[in-house]
């Protein structure tokens, strides 16, 4: 039970941190997950999974979907999710609680980090992101499979992420090289 | 005390491209200067490195923690440039920012400098490059006077640290009108 609390916390966190909404599910499946990988004592919590989308969590599918201690903490504005006022309520009382704790301030300042990155990212690009960075997801995959069969898509995609500077060039060569592109 | 985030070759200019490790001390007494994990091993390498690491004077601080924040940005970044860690130190300097302390920004790699420019904008106005950053060490911080600024210069041409012409050209130029 106390996971699910630092769980849900964490969701809360991640989802207010900034003003803007999550841009979907699989925004902050992703965002979450990467968050697993800088702080290792949420993967426990979190138990992210190979999935036919990459690393996927039921834990965090259940929070946004029925959260236990805050009453619907969570709005959905079409694919976009946003904390409702119990959840902006909730959020406010996590960091009043935490606020002279240096190592939650950094720890919220790269949860905003996290999601000012990773918002702009679509599907696709966040998609090939991770199973490119983290290939032991790549297992199970469907979409990574049909994304990869599809040269044109690929392209498409790094040539996105390279003009919106989203990855350095050494990067987009790096891509190129390993896709044969 | 302002925070320095320097990336290895600012360090490694000095230890070893011109071999001037008291001209970094010089420097790094008046700030406070922080090391990601992976830009501290990258500068641990330079036989040198002990006059800055067990120097008890300065304020060396090594990022370490239960955070791996070399995870924030690393699929953004390729192999190579993970390893020498510049994607580590702009996630301290959004650390910094957010936190509204004083830094200075050191990166010469412009691939690093873009990707800030293009994702993190509000962090452009602490980022220099090493040239640039030995003139404020002279305009702005009164560290060096400016004849020992820009000796540091044709030492720093006259070695294998790689600097464009004109970055150079206009850092003179720079220092020579002020």
């Amino acid at each position: 039970m106390y996971n699910a609390k630092i769980a849900e916390d964490f969701s809360i966190l991640m989802i207010g941190s900034i003003e803007r909404p999550v841009p979907s599910d699989l925004h902050i499946q992703k965002e979450m997950f990467v968050l697993t990988q800088t702080i290792p004592d949420l993967r426990e919590i979190f138990n992210f999974k190979k999935h036919y989308q990459g690393p996927f969590s039921q834990i965090l599918r259940d929070i946004i979907d029925s959260p236990i201690y805050v009453d619907r903490a969570f709005e959905r504005r079409g694919r976009s999710i946003l904390l409702s006022k119990n959840g902006k309520k909730e959020f406010n009382n996590i960091v009043k609680r935490n606020i002279k704790e240096e190592d939650f301030n950094i720890l919220n300042i790269n949860i905003k980090l996290i999601r000012n990155i990773y918002d702009r990212l679509n599907r696709f690009e966040l998609l090939f992101l991770v199973y490119d960075t983290y290939p032991k997801y790549i297992e199970m995959s469907d979409v990574y499979n049909s994304i990869i069969k599809n040269k044109k898509l690929v392209n498409e995609i790094i040539v996105n992420l390279i003009r919106k500077g989203s990855i350095t060039e050494d990067r987009f060569m790096e891509i190129k090289k390993r896709y044969n592109l | 005390m302002t925070d320095l985030l320097a990336d290895s070759s600012f360090y490694i200019c000095f230890l070893d491209n011109i071999k001037s490790p008291e001209n970094l001390i010089k420097i790094l007494e008046k700030f406070s200067s922080s090391f990601p994990p992976v830009i501290f091993s990258e500068v641990k390498k330079s036989k040198r490195s002990k006059e800055i690491f067990e120097n008890k004077k300065l304020n060396i601080n090594i990022f370490e923690g239960e955070i791996h924040i070399s995870e924030v940005l690393r699929p953004f970044f390729s192999i190579e440039q993970k390893e020498r860690g510049e994607h580590e130190l702009i996630v301290l300097a959004f650390i910094c920012y957010n936190m509204k302390m004083k830094f200075e920004l050191v990166i010469d790699d412009k691939q690093a400098r873009n990707f800030i420019k293009r994702n993190l904008i509000y962090l452009s106005k602490n980022l220099k490059d090493t040239i640039n950053f030995l003139c404020d060490c002279y305009s702005v911080y009164g560290i060096f006077k400016k004849e020992e600024v820009l000796d540091i210069f044709n030492l720093i041409e006259n070695s294998n640290y790689g600097v464009k012409k004109e970055i150079m050209f206009e850092a003179k130029k720079k220092m020579r009108c002020n």
